[in-house]
């Protein structure tokens, strides 16, 4: 993935880019030259650098971003869009161009698109300063529209991914403890946040192996969806070689449980919303689930 | 195999065609591994290009999540949103990814899909040893 902004070196002038390209016409630094000429205004010749690059390489993103900022100067938006919607085809993962798009999105009043492209940025750059400051500044000014979506009319009741109140630090282990207990599930594992992990069913767990990438997944997977206005991260199946992994939000943490591959996955569901609706005894009164 | 490639092989296309007359079925996308769409058939408003990269980075987390575990190659991923279901199953070549309703039946539509990976996954050799030949 490409991921190269195009910023003239150090020192860098115009005349010298000017003289490498001319030793080197088919460089790639045509695109560094081009923004160089447009952040000094000159637009024309920019755009034409620009062009005679593309031609050469029409498959390069950042050429592609440097010519949609290039139009985008000269009061053309609608091109602009094109060309950075091209450097997404050609490098989906190109953080320069999500924020772009962002920008003209948020130009248009539509807050919705850009903050999902600036979401999009940071996916593929989580240092983007100015996907942060754009985001942090939209939120600044109030809650983005996607979040105060109607959810319909569960609206007011407990959403699936809320985490229950009676699930605190001290009875996750009694929570992992009911959902191992099944003989549907191998190894259960509650992660928090940052990938630290609350409670799991074993020592050497499977699952407690799974923190830091589940939560990664589930950060992911949240921003994706959100990119893409599907709405709210419910669960995830992903089934691998020999096991098959549940994760599902619970309110800041992840459950991640680990089955048998060719497991009855509607048994595992059932085991989870079922521990996640009960409120288990305390340990210390019970003993375990058997 | 479809317009951005510009092999003629119809076998992905009608497999996506079969697979969006499944109940619940809203779209189906073949993607490179890049997140190009390679060919799509889509009954909602989703952006075919915003679905081809999601199959790539779907696929991708996948495989990064059960490589945490050491636990082999990636089979099939599910997931679930509140507005839609999103199933990613890896092709010898890139992903098929469907879009389903949210409260739409999994199994049926795994299963189907993944009998559409094997004919895929045959097409895309079959394009292969023509090309050789």
């Amino acid at each position: 993935m490409q991921q190269t902004q195009a910023r003239p070196s150090a020192g860098g002038d115009l005349e010298d880019y000017r003289r490498l390209l001319a030793r080197e016409p088919d460089s790639l630094r045509f695109a560094e030259y081009a923004d160089l000429l447009r952040r000094a205004g000159q637009l024309a010749d920019a755009r034409e650098v620009c062009e005679r690059g593309l031609a050469r390489h029409p498959a390069y993103p950042t050429g592609r971003v440097v010519m949609g900022d290039i139009l985008n100067d000269l009061g053309k938006p609608a091109e602009a869009e094109g060309e950075w919607r091209r450097a997404l085809t050609l490098d989906p993962g190109h953080p320069v161009a999500h924020v772009r798009l962002g920008s003209l999105h948020l130009s248009r009043g539509d807050t919705e698109r850009a903050a999902a492209a600036f979401e999009a940025a940071l996916i593929y750059s989580p240092a983007h300063d100015e996907a942060r400051a754009k985001l942090t500044e939209m939120r600044g000014a109030g809650p983005l529209p996607r979040e105060s979506v109607a959810e319909g009319p569960d609206a007011d009741r407990r959403r699936p991914g809320d985490r229950p109140g009676w699930l605190t630090d001290e009875r996750a282990h009694d929570f992992v403890a009911r959902l191992a207990a099944s003989p549907h599930i191998d190894n259960a594992a509650v992660v928090d946040g940052e990938g630290a992990v609350q409670a799991l069913s074993g020592e050497r767990s499977a699952a407690g192996g799974m923190g830091p990438p589940g939560v990664s997944f589930t950060g992911e997977a949240r921003s994706l969806l959100r990119r893409l206005g599907a709405g709210r991260l419910r669960s995830a199946l992903i089934r691998g070689g020999a096991l098959c992994l549940r994760i599902v939000p619970v309110g800041e943490w992840t459950l991640i449980v680990a089955a048998a591959r060719g497991g009855p996955v509607g048994e595992v569901d059932a085991e989870i919303e079922g521990a996640l609706a009960d409120e288990p005894p305390d340990s210390a009164d019970e003993g375990d689930y058997e | 195999m479809n317009d951005n490639t510009g092999a003629t092989d119809e076998r992905p296309r009608d497999s996506l065609r079969s697979l969006l007359e499944l109940p619940g079925v809203l779209a189906g996308m073949i993607a490179t591994e890049e997140g190009l769409p390679l060919a799509a058939r889509l009954r909602s408003a989703l952006d075919e290009d915003a679905l081809a990269a999601a199959a790539a980075v779907l696929g991708q987390l996948g495989a990064k999540a059960l490589d945490g575990m050491g636990n082999g190659d990636l089979g099939l991923l599910v997931l679930d949103a509140s507005k839609f279901r999103f199933m990613v199953q890896p092709l010898a070549a890139g992903y098929l990814m469907l879009v389903t309703e949210p409260d739409a039946e999994p199994e049926p539509v795994a299963a189907e899909m993944n009998a559409a990976v094997i004919e895929l996954d045959r097409a895309i050799a079959g394009l292969g040893t023509e090309h050789a030949a």
